[in-house]
Parts: C-alpha cells; structure tokens; sequence
C-alpha cells in the first residue's frame, strides 16, 4: 500500500495533476517521483487559515498522521487576511473565492484601511509556526517560503527550510524580471504554480532527491537547505 | 513585591475600594499593569511585552481575560455582542468599523484559535511564574484548558450578578457608580477572598495548575 505526502500551502503549490490525469506542477511531479499519494491543497491568493483548516481536517484521521512520509508547506505571506472567506494578495484581490456580497475587493480594502496591523498577522503567523512544530512533531517536514515576509519569520519552524523565498525563484524563472513588482509573478496555464513546466520538473527533481539523500536519512533535522532549480 | 493585573475592563478600576486595590494592599505589594475596558486580548497582550521588555518583572501576574469574539486590534474595540464608542476613532468611528467587521469578516474559529495561542504563549512567556486566571465568561474558560497556573471557576460575569449591580446589563451600566462591574462592597469582598486565596493557596505552591474557586462571605 502506498503511503501519502501532504503539500499545503498557496498559490505556488496549487497545480497538480492535470485534467486529464498526468502532473503538471511540481506536487504532482514530486509525489510520483517517490511513488507516494499526493494530498493536501494549495489555496491560491489565501492566507494560512485555509492550510490550516485543511491540515487539520486531515489529521483527524490517525491513519494519515501515521501514512504521511512528508509533509510540504508553501507558507504564504503573513499580510494576507486571516479568513476562509476572504482572500488577500500582496498587490490587492487577484482571486475571487466566491464569497458573500460585498464582493472581496470592497471588504479587503476596508480591512487594509483600518484594521491591518502587521505586528498582529506577523503574530498569528508566528504562532501558526509553532503550532505546526507541536502538531507534526517527530514527522519530517519540509517548508518552502513563497514570499520574503514568511521567509523572514521562519526561524520559529522546526524541519528543513529551503532558503530564498519562492516568489524570488519564479520571478528568476519567468519572462518578467521586474524585482519590485510582486504582479510580475508569471502565471497562467504555461507557468503551473508560477514556474516554467520545466522548473517545476526541476523542483520535483531536486526535492525528490533531496528526499531520498537527507530528509528521510535524518527525519526530524532543523536545517536550512538550498536546491538548484 | 510587585503585582501585575492585567486585562479587560473587570480589572479597569484600582483606586480604594476596588478589588486590585485591596488585593495589592493586603500582599503589601505594589499594583502593576492595566485594564483596557472593552478590548480584546491584543491590548493586554501588549501592554504585558512591553512591560517585560523593559525589564520590570513582578513576583505574580493576575489576568482578566476577555471574550475571544473582541477584535485583534491596538485601536478598535468591541466584540460581537456590541461595540464600545472610542472617541478617537473618527471617521469612520468605531461602531462603523466593528458592525463591518462582526457581518463581514468575523469567524469564531478565528478567534478561538487566537485566544487558545496567546493562553499558549502566556505559558511560555510566564513558565516560572506563578499566576492566577479569571476569565469573562464561560467561552473563554471552555479554552482554557490548556492555560497553566490557578484558574477561577466562575466567570466574572457569574460575580457581577452575584453583586447585585442591580441592572439588566451589568456590564455597561451603572458607571462609576459600579467599578469593575461590581458594586463597592463586592470589590472589595472579592480583593480580600482573593487575597486570603493567594497567602494561603497560590504563594506557598506558586507552580501549580488547577482550578479554584473563591468565597465571597
């Protein structure tokens, strides 16, 4: 029987398998490679409170606790709104979850207006960190940071941190190169999870590998790691 | 020997004749920290950090914790029961803002989650410290499970209304007349239960965990 791998997180790890069966986006990609089934979800524009929801949903089957050799995390940027509803990106309201009127622009500028306060999401983030050291204690994790904000908070993790923020790589990655706009992250159906098809068989490749070479050699290492994609 | 009372607007008043007063007095100590009348945790939160960060440390931390639904903020206040009018939040005013935020935004989850990390975090931050818990009313105690140190039984709603305040909502009515949302006698009934509590309870086992209960005579 096979055993699982949970990838959760945003936007970067939200493509998977295709629609008509084979990967196309990392996670996908990863999960065949060490011949695992793929779980887990990525909320695109979301914040934590979507991938924690998700995780713990999952967690209350003792068996995927027990099942899951790796568990992957996109960590999104902290700015986004604490919500299941309402989502928030770094420029605005780029995805639409189908909430209740008023629509998510309208109540996402009202809320950046008065009551954002980065030290109270910067906090939650913080305190989600820990969470996840308490509630996956003893199982390897990997984290991967999707923005430099959640980057800049990941000394509170314990597992294998990659280092350099994924929004940096996609950007590298992509036709645009433009480093201070955060709109130029590549997207649409060429650049699954922002990335080339080719980076994302890339970071399939170097995660695999990684994988089979430390993770599952020394699985509850505290590190900071670097891959070539 | 220094104490800090910290919380919600239950520990508000500190002059004679109210509870922090005479609990302070009878330990011969001296009153620290604040009460934020209809905040949420944050403020509390704060106020605490800053304290410790300036490296004041007192020898017991007294906590009045306040409903999980009040907003995470360090400017607005107010829960989802009601908003609290602050005259330094125009436009839009503090109302406004809250009645947008309880239809819109509000999910209990949310908050619970909040107020369980930041019992979580006291934990942490107090782990060599003895202290005492009050919570407003039962939602809150239902997370307090995990809280470490000494925990009141009964809400502090359940002493408002044992303090005959003589109103239908205790909680906002009746100032200064009622302080701290109990009358003059029971502020200091309360100050001196906690008071022979804490001498002959919390001081001489200052790392415990369990719940208790006071007796108001």
């Amino acid at each position: 029987m096979k055993n699982n791998i949970y990838i959760g997180g945003d936007s970067f790890c939200f493509d998977r398998y295709g629609p008509y069966g084979p990967a196309i986006g990392w996670p996908a990609m990863l999960a065949d490679k060490l011949n695992l089934i793929l779980t887990g979800a990525g909320f695109p524009g979301r914040g934590f409170w979507n991938v924690r929801l998700n995780l713990i949903d999952y967690l209350k089957d003792n068996d995927n606790y027990d099942y899951t050799d790796l568990f992957i995390f996109c960590h999104t940027n902290p700015d986004r709104l604490i919500s299941k509803d309402y989502s928030r990106s770094l420029i605005g309201v780029r995805y639409d979850a189908y909430p209740p009127p008023p629509n998510n622009k309208e109540i996402v500028e009202m809320y950046d207006k008065y009551l954002y306060e980065q030290d109270i999401h910067d906090w939650a983030m913080k305190r989600w960190y820990s969470e996840l050291n308490t509630i996956l204690k003893g199982k390897p994790v990997v984290h991967l940071f999707c923005f430099q904000p959640s980057e800049r908070l990941s000394h509170n993790l314990n597992g294998f941190k990659l280092s350099n923020n994924l929004h940096i790589r996609a950007r590298d990655a992509g036709i645009n190169n433009n480093i201070d706009d955060y709109a130029l992250v590549p997207t649409g159906p060429e650049y699954p999870n922002h990335f080339p098809i080719s980076t994302n068989i890339k970071i399939a490749d170097e995660l695999a590998n990684y994988y089979l070479n430390e993770i599952s050699l020394n699985t509850t290492q505290t590190k900071y790691f670097d891959i070539d994609i | 020997m220094h104490v800090y009372i910290g919380g919600d607007s239950y520990c508000y008043a500190r002059g004679p004749s109210t509870w922090p007063y005479v609990f302070a007095d009878r330990l011969n100590a001296t009153l620290e920290g604040i009460g934020f009348a209809g905040r949420g945790f944050w403020r509390t939160r704060l106020h605490l950090m800053e304290y410790l960060d300036k490296g004041y440390d007192a020898d017991l931390f007294v906590f009045c914790h306040t409903e999980p639904s009040r907003m995470l903020s360090s400017t607005y206040a107010g829960g989802i029961h009601k908003a609290f009018d602050l005259n330094s939040q125009i436009p839009p005013n503090n109302r406004e803002i809250i009645k947008i935020y309880n239809t819109y935004l509000y999910d209990q989850d949310v908050h619970d989650w909040a107020m369980s990390q930041w019992f979580l975090e006291l934990n942490e931050i107090l782990k060599q410290k003895p202290v005492i818990h009050f919570f407003i009313e039962h939602p809150t105690k239902q997370l307090s499970e995990q809280l470490n140190g000494y925990k009141l039984e009964s809400s502090l709603f359940t002493h408002t209304r044992n303090s005959n305040v003589g109103s239908l909502d205790p909680l906002v009515e009746n100032y200064p007349k009622v302080v701290n949302h109990f009358t003059t006698d029971y502020n200091i009934k309360f100050g001196n239960a906690l008071a022979d509590y804490c001498l002959n309870e919390v001081l001489p086992n200052p790392m415990q965990t369990k719940y208790f209960d006071l007796d108001i005579i």
